[in-house]
């Protein structure tokens, strides 16, 4: 994963590249031939003089090829690429800053460097009189704007050149990776545009890009996410799937919601405890969230939420947060409840989750808890439960529900901490506080002793 | 807060001279600039006689449609000619004296207004919602010393037509210049509808390039400027901007799932590459309007080119076989006023300079000395130029050479080098080799002619 207090630099580089072609050839092979030799002439272009990094909002362009630039007192050759910084606006999340020291893991928010990709007209690398060229026998014009979207990750003490050298090399690595997309998935006159998207991998600190024809279903693509998983060791949690990739500082600080934040917490020590935690994202659903006054009554719903995003965040499906409104509903739909419930402040539990995530799909089992103090005997199921399905769970109390997201289990001992994410937080969606009052490895006498529980434990679906 | 009229010495000299020659209902177009508040008139050229040798009647109430599109066919020609910031601003009549005067307005109205439409032929873009569409009748009176235009806002008739004096000012400083050698590469898929596979109805799919072209960012002498700022600020004075375009950011459509597949019955492709210049007057323009003229000027000297290709073709009935490679005449600048501005005219390096003199004299009534052609372009062919590319322009076997692109650090270095490239038109599978040249000369002189007769003589 990408670690959390990183100094290093994640350079982003972007640019729409455009494949404009006329073919004599009609059928798939002329086509999927014209797209190669399209590509091959736009890889050279990238490798010319004519090829140009601009950096997001700042007065810098720079031809990797030539070693030009626009600002060339700031940026010389043996400059670092720290002196990036100084002339590009970085991107980042400041907010983390402000998550308590005490009680969080290191956090140095990532800073990334936006760069576009340009190609200068004014400098071609053929000059010729203009001619007028006519064929008769051109049949199909084809045209793609491939979305190119490279990352790569840089030192601040990384000789800028080398870094340079870096970008060009991995941009064109990604174009003869949509290449190979076009090449894949073409059906007859049918081309998907290729897209780029990056992922965090369990074993890596940089970030791993795939890239996925546009147009196809998550379910289509599992041949080729398990050919990925094959050639990169990966085992048969999921890790591709396209909306589980990677969210940069901008995207953190655009969304509504404040994602995965059991992250910023250190987890129990590790030589007394095997820890197992949710697999994924998921994003943070709680009291008086999106204006709705659900104080003492919702807690279950916002469980729910959560659990629901965590479906969404992993790609499974596909569906607008439920306000509290439409959860009443769904358990009308699904025989559960009368109509009454609707529009009511009555409370949810387990059995009634359960029978919504089987609205959508996603089935669920449900372990009962005679009193809280025997909460310790079901640890080892627990523990079963995040190592295989990942998925957060609710434990539903007679007055409380709460997130569990993992356990930390000494098998010896029998000792258990609970990582809980408190559905009854009523403050703001910022990481501080959120870190602060929301997220806590708790023990075992965190439970009412005497009360019974029911834990919904949602399954996750089969395949990657 | 109205508009002023400037009009510069060469332009008063030349009416003054047409005056005296008493040649009354001489007309003429006028040449110059349009700027926020002002507009300079820079220049002047009698409209040549048509084959009668008649002239145009005295009272322009008189003048016919014929006497109309003749002007205007002057003023396309004469369009062609111009490089980025200059205009054709109107028409000019000489008058006897101002006790015949009689307003003509909507004569004068329609003349301005057939000048335009005929000049906005050869034009890619068009003018945006702040720019003027003011344009002016001079009449040119014998016993007048004054010139007062009369201006009619074209996109508004309603608009009442002023009357402005004219100051005179000599516009022989030294203009601003920015320049750029910029390449064209645009495949043009001719739908399988089309009535004819190749001819001007395809150059249509040149649109889509110069909206880019429009849009694409600049560098000016190597560093990024804002729009507002001064063109002049910070750098050496009057020295020659060179300008650097750099592709417009592409938006990515969201939801846009394939790639764009579609028939077309052949192509056209636009291949090479174009010098380009625009002027613009005084020390005070603006960056975003220096690179709006040369942007234009973009447009205008690859769409020309490839007019002039065409016409070429019909006069020739040229396209034989599959496909065929036609190349396009060359741009050669004159630096014909003290201000520095310069006209321009095409052709082949192989067609020597009378050409060029015979068509100053025709449509811009000017003296031409050969030593004022400036042939830069070429020169830049031939010396950082590639040989002849096959067909479709692909260079299949050819690694990327650095061509020495002589840029000091990232601004273009002055002067690029000069070299006549050696011209021939490629019949694809019907090669015509070495010695035998076609003569391009003659068939521009009867392009001007012969386009003239075709338009007008029906």
């Amino acid at each position: 994963m990408v670690p959390l207090d990183s100094e290093d630099y994640l350079i982003r580089i972007r640019g729409g590249l455009s494949l404009d072609g006329i073919l004599r050839k009609t059928d798939e092979k002329g086509i999927k031939d014209g797209f190669s030799d399209a590509m091959k002439d736009l890889m050279k272009k990238v490798n010319s003089q004519s090829f140009v990094l601009f950096g997001w909002e700042s007065s810098l362009y720079i031809w990797p090829k030539s070693g030009f630039n626009t600002q060339p007192t700031e940026l010389q050759a043996n400059s670092s690429c720290k002196s990036l910084v100084k002339l590009i606006p970085i991107e980042v999340n400041d907010y983390l800053k402000k998550i308590s020291k005490k009680k969080s893991v290191k956090v140095e928010p990532l800073k990334v460097i936006n760069l576009e990709l340009l190609f200068e007209l004014t400098r071609p690398d053929v000059i010729e009189t203009v001619t007028v060229h006519n064929d008769q026998k051109s049949r199909i014009h084809f045209k793609l704007t491939l979305p190119v979207d490279v990352v790569i990750f840089a030192h601040p003490d990384d000789q800028w050149i080398k870094t340079q050298e870096k970008i060009v090399e991995a941009v064109s690595e990604q174009l003869l990776g949509m290449d190979q997309c076009i090449q894949k998935y073409t059906k007859g006159k049918n081309v998907p545009i290729p897209q780029a998207f990056h992922f965090e991998l369990p074993e890596s600190t940089i970030l791993t890009t795939a890239i996925y024809p546009a147009g196809y279903k998550e379910k289509d693509l599992e041949p080729q996410r398990k050919e990925l998983h094959d050639k990169l060791g990966l085992g048969d949690k999921p890790y591709l799937r396209r909306p589980m990739s990677y969210d940069f500082p901008n995207d953190d600080l655009l969304n509504k919601y404040v994602k995965t934040v059991h992250k910023y917490i250190p987890i129990p020590s590790t030589e007394e405890f095997e820890v197992y935690v949710v697999h994924g994202s998921y994003t943070f659903h709680h009291y008086l969230q999106d204006d709705i006054n659900d104080s003492g009554w919702g807690c279950a719903y916002r469980s729910l939420q959560t659990i629901i995003s965590w479906f969404n965040c992993q790609g499974y499906i596909d569906i607008p947060i439920p306000t509290h409104e439409t959860i009443q509903k769904m358990l009308v739909t699904a025989g559960d409840k009368g109509p009454s419930i609707v529009g009511s402040t009555d409370w949810i539990g387990s059995f009634e989750i359960r029978s919504i995530l089987n609205l959508l799909g996603i089935t669920s089992k449900i372990i009962s808890i005679r009193s809280g103090s025997e909460f310790a005997l079901s640890a080892r199921e627990l523990v079963q439960h995040f190592e295989v399905q990942g998925t957060p769970v609710m434990v539903g109390g007679e007055p409380l529900a709460h997130t569990l997201l993992g356990v930390a289990w000494n098998e010896e001992t029998g000792a258990v901490k609970f990582l809980i994410l408190d559905a009854h937080y009523s403050g703001e969606d910022d990481w501080a506080n959120i870190v602060e009052r929301a997220i806590d490895w708790k023990d075992e006498d965190f439970w009412d002793q005497m009360e019974p529980y029911n834990i919904c434990l949602p399954q996750r679906p089969q395949g990657i | 807060m109205g508009r002023s009229y400037v009009i510069g010495e060469y332009s008063e000299k030349y009416l003054k001279k047409l005056k005296a020659e008493e040649r009354y209902g001489t007309t003429g177009i006028l040449l110059g600039q349009v700027t926020l508040a002002k507009t300079y008139i820079v220049f002047a050229a009698r409209t040549p006689l048509k084959d009668q040798a008649e002239l145009p009647p005295e009272n322009p109430n008189e003048m016919n449609a014929s006497d109309i599109e003749w002007v205007s066919e002057h003023a396309r020609q004469v369009a062609r000619m111009l490089p980025g910031g200059i205009l054709v601003l109107g028409v000019f009549l000489i008058r006897p004296s101002k006790m015949t005067k009689e307003e003509a307005h909507d004569i004068f109205r329609k003349l301005a207004t057939a000048v335009e439409a005929a000049v906005a032929k050869e034009r890619l873009w068009n003018f945006t919602e702040d720019e003027t569409a003011e344009r002016i009748v001079l009449q040119v009176y014998t016993d007048s010393k004054k010139m007062k235009v009369q201006a009619y806002d074209l996109h508004n008739p309603q608009t009442p037509i002023k009357l402005l004096e004219c100051k005179s000012s000599s516009l022989t400083a030294p203009w601003q210049i920015v320049e750029a050698t910029i390449n064209v590469d645009v495949n043009i898929p001719v739908p399988v509808t089309a009535e004819r596979q190749f001819d001007k109805e395809s150059l249509k799919g040149l649109n889509n390039w110069a909206k880019q072209i429009m849009q694409c960012s600049y560098l000016i002498n190597g560093q990024f400027k804002e729009p507002e700022s001064l063109l002049g600020e910070g750098s050496k004075k009057k020295a020659t901007a060179e300008v650097q375009f750099l592709t417009a950011p592409v938006m990515i459509i969201d939801g846009e799932v394939d790639a764009l597949i579609e028939d077309c019955g052949s192509s056209v492709v636009v291949k090479g590459t174009v010098r380009c210049r625009a002027y613009l007057h005084g020390s005070k323009s603006k960056v975003k309007d220096a690179i709006q003229a040369l942007k234009r000027d973009v447009l205008n000297t690859v769409f020309i080119r490839c007019q002039m290709v065409f016409e070429d073709q019909v006069l020739n009935k040229n396209v034989e076989g599959d496909s065929s490679s036609l190349k396009a005449p060359h741009r050669i600048f004159a630096s014909v006023l003290p201000s520095g501005v310069a006209f321009c005219d095409y052709g082949f390096a192989d067609e020597g300079n009378k050409e060029q003199e015979e068509r100053y004299k025709e449509l811009l009534d000017y003296e031409l000395n050969p030593a004022q052609l400036d042939r830069t372009e070429e020169v830049m062919l031939e010396e950082m130029g590639t040989e002849e590319s096959d067909t479709l322009g692909r260079k299949d076997d050819q690694d990327t050479t650095e061509t020495g692109f002589k840029y000091k650090g990232v601004a273009a270095a002055a002067g690029v080098g000069v070299i006549a490239v050696a011209v021939s038109v490629i019949y694809f599978g019907n090669f015509i080799g070495g010695g035998e040249f076609r003569s391009h000369a003659s068939t521009w002189v009867i392009r001007w002619r012969g386009s003239y007769q075709r338009e007008i003589g029906r």
